[in-house]
């Protein structure tokens, strides 16, 4: 998810955007080079993997539902929550496996 | 900003090439300097004295100046807007601003965000969904063909939501979300003028002449109906 024309971003939920996704260099590459830009947030992507980048020119947010890695599979709500960061919902990272039992990975 | 035709605005920049991205760390602040919570709290503040759309916030941060708009940072952008806001709706004057003086107390508006009621309206938003007036044009799965971004403005220069990117492209629409708000009449207060708002769906191939990714690759927009022509 980006937007190219301003900084849209799902405030409410995910808070204040990060500086980042308001920078001049992901709103102009997220669009066009999504692989490049996500290898840039270590995430590596096969060529077999279809990519979707919504640019968010309207009133309406969208955040990323993110991947179930295979390992939770028959984790309940509370676990699976801590696998979820924020920039799994941006769609910029992947769900990452909570550290020590805390919280979970914010990132 | 002048649009001229196939002109591409500056704050446009869907595309362009650019340098690397720095990810944030979980342990960096939320706020890199402390005046930078202060322009988002007064921007948020003024602009719930309803005095201006975000439709129009977002025209005045896009038409600063060129050099003003690339050289400044994120929120120097915000409270250079803003400022422009306050001297075209008589709040400052220009000399105010200029020179730092308090030219005398403005009456206290009506409507006033007070600290108490900001978490609950920040949660619930502004609505820009409206009772449809028509019907859509567009069905799910039709190939539609997008205007160039100078078509779809209302004045000159004016405000439109179609990335140049996007421009004279054809895609599929993908949602249709109900009738929106038009910020290209809204940011000028020219009236809501509500219209068909869709996801329209590019094959990134179609936008991008060096793409190399997956085939099945896409880009989504969200367009008004009025920024769509039908394919025939």
């Amino acid at each position: 998810v980006v937007c190219t024309l301003c900084s849209c971003y799902p405030w409410p939920v995910l808070g204040v955007p990060p500086a980042w996704y308001k920078s001049d260099a992901y709103r102009s590459r997220a669009v066009r080079e999504p692989r490049a830009v996500l290898a840039e947030f270590g995430v590596i992507l096969p060529a077999t993997q279809q990519i979707r980048v919504w640019d968010s020119t309207a009133e309406i947010r969208y955040l990323v539902l993110p991947i179930q890695p295979p390992e939770t599979h028959g984790l309940g709500v509370d676990e699976l929550a801590r696998w979820v960061t924020r920039n799994s919902m941006i769609g910029t990272g992947l769900p990452k496996r909570p550290e020590n039992g805390g919280l979970g990975a914010s990132l | 900003m002048t649009r001229q035709p196939g002109h591409k605005a500056y704050h446009d920049m869907g595309g362009d090439l650019a340098g690397t991205i720095m990810p944030d760390r979980p342990d960096d602040p939320i706020f890199a300097a402390p005046w930078h919570k202060r322009v988002l709290g007064l921007t948020v503040a003024a602009g719930a004295m309803g005095a201006w759309s975000i439709d129009t916030s977002r025209f005045r941060r896009e038409t600063l100046p060129q050099k003003d708009y690339q050289r400044f940072s994120y929120y120097e952008k915000w409270l250079a807007a803003l400022t422009n806001l306050f001297v075209i709706n008589g709040f400052v004057s220009p000399d105010e601003i200029r020179h730092g003086y308090d030219g005398g107390l403005q009456p206290m508006r009506k409507e006033v965000l007070r600290a108490p009621d900001v978490a609950a309206m920040l949660a619930k938003g502004a609505k820009a969904s409206r009772q449809a007036t028509g019907l859509a044009k567009f069905s799910i799965g039709e190939q539609v063909r997008t205007k160039r971004p100078e078509d779809t403005l209302h004045q000159t220069p004016g405000h439109t939501r179609l990335p140049y990117y996007a421009a004279e492209k054809t895609g599929r629409i993908l949602f249709h979300h109900g009738h929106h708000v038009l910020p290209n009449s809204h940011a000028h207060a020219l009236g809501e003028l509500p219209e068909p708002l869709y996801s329209v769906e590019f094959r990134s191939a179609d936008l991008w002449p060096d793409h190399d990714g997956n085939a099945g690759d896409t880009v989504i927009v969200d367009c008004w109906e009025s920024y769509l022509d039908a394919i025939s």
